[in-house]
């Protein structure tokens, strides 16, 4: 029960707006309080900061307090000194009036007490971030940085790498390759995945897939569409069900060229039809014939290869429909591109199966098969152990695991910031946690109002750290990736990383700012109050010193990473790739298949006429295989007299090129010997070639390669011409030997380049049209520039260089924001000691020298350390490092210098300050 | 003597609530008596009462009420609740029990 009304203390008017503190001491002193004691009351009311109605009490008790002292006979004086100075009651009086705790409550109500507390809490600790909008803008935004660094990378390796398969049983799968000495992961032709499902047992099904780019018009612009060519027990040995309408099988594709029947994504269905299930029993046309869709597969199957989703599958018993050839892909072993998976019979061990695969492979090497060479073994996989394709996954695991240590290295300095700051406040709260102890308050009372404080700063950073994790992720999906197909990843900022973020700098922010606060009220009491601040955050200074140093240190060994990937990308950018160093277009065209050969020749030559006659185009060449094509390789078979082939084979397998006339003049390769191709090659077929220098090195050493023969298959070859070995898979490779061969028909989509004195875009652009006016039953793969072509050779590196460089900087401008506070604070703690300094005559000059080298000393202690674990860590990367060594001087000197320099700059702006301090005020502050 | 930081912790809210089991008290009057006979629960100065009298109303262990004067001035009185003389009688029963052990172990003489 209330004994009184509230509000309506006595003596005083009504309290509106915010009051200046004269309004109130003026107040005050009308109420009949002398001058000193108006001017306490009013500093009291004012700096509780509470709102009005709570100050006019508050107001109105203080005025009666000195009343009734003044009324006992007591000077102002005396009551003034029994007072005190009101500051921290002030500070009290703003939480008292607020706590609602109903402590002696039990049950039901105690829990109410919980969440009353909790809201008084966040609500307090609210008050007290915006009360220091700097100190907090800071605190999120390095969290901020760290955590979105964090869940932009996990999400994307976690899209790509960690997500589960969606396939029944995955643990009975296993991922089928044929295996040679030189490479262990080759897939199987046709007649390969026939012999495996003939001559096993081990089996309960084997389901094959074989990707095919195949052309398809929507809305009047013919695209190319990511199809598999599957076993007709693909779904069911996969064990994947319909999303709509039903998968095919057995039934549907019962014989060669019979099995019209197509079954879409999701994702292809969603674009194509608007996800209209009205799609299903009709027709599509692909390649001039008409496939009846049969059903929708779900969503979460993302086809064989994941990351490059597939539009269409449809019966491999169609393979020649879809890609025909001058031999039936199910009978000729010449092509292999089919991927095999198999599911293991209930009880069957992997073991089991591998000798009964090995039995298959020694029978299909007996018969001396293409393919089955003496060294040629069968490779089995766990599904589940493989994310795309193992050759892929070799780069791809230690690239991701490079990345996650990276942004985790950002979020630890994240993490170091904010208990950097953390800790410099607990120095400064130790009087104010010492006060509450001493007024009641319970040391759970204190810490859970210091840990809502900091989930509060986590939280913010967190959402913060989110958008900032989606903006990123939205701008690498944004860079145009150099590959002809469509990379889709399903990416969504994963709640779990972010949680895990914000858990981290949680548990950093109670570790660094809550025990150091606790720990500080276990100082004696009354020292504490009396004492000032002089002494005691020493500890506290030191361990933030260690902080700021071990910042320096993490932001070196990052800068040193992405000096090194940044140096690498400079040495790729440097290396010749011996061709295409003149401006020219470059169109990867498909042809009709299904028009014939002649008409597709013709439609070629039209194609490669009307762009010689554009203005400006100075060549125009045709190749099958262009260099530093990164989809494909055409390899040859050949044996050369007097050349011993590598040990368990019977020849040397080189890589090939088919050509026409004009190739070497348009992709700027150079005739070191012998002539060019002519009409009149093409007509003989396969009996002259030109070869690389490497080609001659190799295969002819000491001799002239002119006129000399070598064989591949039956044929016997002769060399006519020899030009410059230029890259042929990658910017960093030995010189590979190579040979082109005169192009005749058939051939599948050719590369055609066109030399310009003018501008390659745009003229890429006019061949694209002029394809579309004079052959428009051809295609366009992909179109762009030679130039584009090779620089996208060295995308991974640029990618990675910019990733690191970003991070990097981004753990620099934290260290630096970390040290500038250390510095900030070592003012601000020093500057009695400063006053006194510049008050003995000490030049400013010499002062702000003084904390600079305080500052430096830390920024050397860490960089010294940094550069040894920089050192480290770039010994454990060489790998994924490009024609320089881990130990590169030029990184090893200029980053240290960068970030000695930044740092410097840091550590200058706050020692600045200090000596610009009044040696009075800095005396009198004390 | 200034009362050390564990003991001083618990000491403010019920040095307030003994004082105020014998009757109505005003703030001026709470704050001489706690300075005249206990040295140190009030170590910032008088000032420091109200925030621990309002900590204490919030939680419901204390009741105020404005009274007139018959000068015209107005004054506040706090009163101890129900709830706070539960409290005061548990804490008081926690004092005994450390001041016996203390007494047990020969620290201090009854």
């Amino acid at each position: 029960m209330r004994l009184g009304t509230r509000g309506s203390a006595p003596g005083t008017r009504r309290f509106r707006g915010r009051m200046e503190r004269l309004e109130v001491e003026r107040l005050g002193r009308a109420a009949g309080l002398p001058e000193i004691l108006a001017e306490r009351v009013a500093r009291v009311v004012v700096e509780s900061g509470l709102p009005d109605d709570r100050r006019e009490e508050v107001f109105g008790e203080l005025v009666s307090h000195f009343a009734d002292g003044l009324a006992a006979g007591k000077t102002p004086e005396q009551l003034l000194a029994a007072f005190g100075d009101g500051s921290a009651a002030a500070a009290l009086i703003k939480e008292a009036k607020q706590v609602v705790t109903p402590e002696s409550a039990g049950g039901a109500e105690r829990r109410a007490g919980w969440f009353e507390r909790l809201g008084r809490d966040t609500r307090y600790a609210i008050r007290r971030l915006s009360a220091r909008p700097a100190f907090t803008a800071i605190a999120v935004l390095s969290l901020a940085l760290g955590i979105g660094a964090n869940s932009a990378v996990f999400t994307l390796v976690n899209d790509v790498i960690l997500r589960k398969s969606t396939l029944a049983h995955p643990e009975e799968l296993v991922d089928l390759y044929r295996s040679s000495s030189s490479f262990s992961y080759n897939v199987f032709s046709e007649p390969d995945v026939a012999d495996l499902r003939r001559n096993t047992t081990a089996f309960a099904g084997i389901a094959s897939a074989k990707m095919s780019m195949v052309p398809f018009e929507v809305g009047g612009r013919i695209e190319k569409l990511t199809t598999e060519m599957v076993s007709s027990d693909y779904f069911t040995v996969l064990g994947l069900k319909p999303l709509r309408g039903r998968l095919f099988d057995q039934t549907d594709a019962p014989a060669p060229g019979q099995g019209a029947v197509v079954v879409l994504s999701e994702r292809f269905w969603r674009r194509l039809a608007g996800a209209d299930p009205a799609i299903i029993g009709k027709s599509l046309r692909l390649n001039g014939a008409s496939y009846v869709v049969t059903g929708i597969l779900p969503a979460d199957y993302a086809g064989r290869l994941r990351a490059v989703p597939t539009d269409l599958y449809v019966p491999v018993m169609m393979i020649d429909q879809i890609e025909p050839a001058a031999e039936s892909q199910l009978t000729d072993r010449g092509t292999s591109g089919t991927f095999v998976t198999a599911r293991l019979k209930p009880g069957v061990s992997m073991e089991q199966a591998h000798v009964e695969l090995d039995r298959v492979a020694a029978g299909l090497k007996a018969q001396r098969l293409t393919g089955w060479q003496e060294d040629a073994t069968m490779t089995v996989l766990p599904k589940a152990d493989a994310i795309i394709y193992p050759p892929i996954d070799q780069i791809l695991v230690p690239v991701a695991a490079m990345l996650m240590v990276v942004v985790g290295l950002v979020l630890v300095i994240a993490c170091a910031n904010l208990a950097g700051f953390l800790l410099a406040r607990a120095v400064d709260r130790r009087k104010e946690i010492a006060v509450r102890l001493a007024l009641g308050a319970t040391r759970g009372q204190l810490v859970s109002q210091l840990l809502v404080e900091t989930i509060l700063l986590a939280l913010v950073g967190g959402i913060a750290g989110a958008v900032l994790g989606r903006a990123a992720l939205r701008v690498v999906l944004a860079t145009d990736i150099p590959l002809p197909v469509t990379v889709d990843l399903a990416l969504t900022v994963d709640w779990r990383v972010l949680g895990f973020s914000i858990l981290v700098s949680v548990v950093a922010g109670v570790f660094f700012g809550l025990v150091p606060a606790l720990q500080a009220t276990r100082l004696d009491l009354a020292s504490v109050i009396r004492a000032e601040n002089t002494g005691g955050g020493r500890a506290k200074l030191a361990l933030r010193n260690v902080l700021v140093g071990g910042q320096v240190a993490v932001s070196m060994v990052l800068l040193v990473i992405a000096g090194l990937f940044a140096r690498s990308l400079d040495v790729a950018r440097k290396i010749d790739a011996g061709f295409g160093a003149r401006p020219a277009a470059m169109v990867w065209m498909g042809l009709p298949v299904n028009a014939g050969a002649g008409a597709a020749l013709a439609g070629r030559d039209r194609v490669v006429r009307n762009v010689a006659a554009m203005p400006g185009v100075v060549a125009v060449g045709l190749t099958s295989n262009i260099h530093l094509n990164t989809l494909g390789v055409q390899g040859t078979e050949v044996t050369v007299p007097g050349i011993e082939p590598p040990p368990g084979r019977t020849t040397h397998d080189v890589d090939r090129a088919a050509i026409d006339t004009g190739f070497i003049a348009a992709s700027g390769l150079r005739l070191t010997a012998g002539r060019n191709f002519t009409l009149a090659d093409s007509d003989t077929g396969w009996r002259t070639a030109i070869v690389n220098e490497a080609f001659g090195a190799k295969f002819f050493p000491g001799r002239d390669p002119l006129g000399q023969r070598f064989r591949s298959g039956t044929r016997e070859i002769e060399i006519v011409g020899v030009v410059n070995t230029a890259k042929i898979r990658s910017l960093g490779e030995v010189p590979r030997p190579f040979i082109y061969v005169p192009i005749a028909p058939p051939e599948g989509p050719l590369f055609l380049l066109a030399r310009t004195s003018g501008n390659a875009e745009q003229l890429a652009a006019a061949i694209v049209r002029t394809m579309a006016q004079v052959a428009p039953e051809t295609f366009v793969m992909q179109s762009g520039t030679l130039a584009a072509h090779i620089s996208a050779m060295s995308y991974p590196l640029r990618m990675g260089a910019a990733a690191l460089l970003a991070f990097a900087l981004v753990a620099l401008l934290m260290a630096c924001i970390g040290l500038y506070g250390a510095v900030s604070y070592a003012v601000s703690q020093r500057s009695r000691e400063v006053g006194i300094r510049l008050s003995l005559g000490a030049g400013s000059g010499a002062v702000i020298r003084l904390l600079l080298t305080g500052g430096l000393r830390l920024v050397a202690g860490g960089a010294v350390v940094g550069m040894v674990l920089a050192l480290i860590a770039g010994k454990l990367l060489e790998g994924l490092l490009f024609g320089i060594k881990a130990f590169d001087p030029v990184t090893l000197v200029t980053v240290p210098v960068l970030l000695l320099c930044v740092a410097a700059l840091a550590a200058y702006l706050p020692a600045r300050r200090a000596g610009r301090i009044d040696p009075i005020t800095a005396l009198k502050a004390e | 003597m200034v009362i050390k930081r564990e003991l001083i912790r618990g000491a403010g809210p019920v040095a307030v609530l003994q004082l105020l089991k014998r009757r109505e008290m005003y703030g001026y009057e709470l704050a001489e008596l706690l300075t005249q006979r206990s040295d140190g629960v009030l170590a910032l100065g008088q000032s420091t009462l109200y925030p621990l009298l309002y900590g204490l109303e919030s939680k419901g262990l204390v009741d105020s009420r404005w009274v007139e004067l018959p000068s015209g001035r107005k004054r506040r009185y706090y009163r101890i609740t129900d709830p706070g003389l539960a409290m005061l009688e548990t804490q008081r029963a926690q004092w005994q029990e450390l001041f016996q052990a203390m007494v047990g172990l020969g620290l201090v003489t009854p």
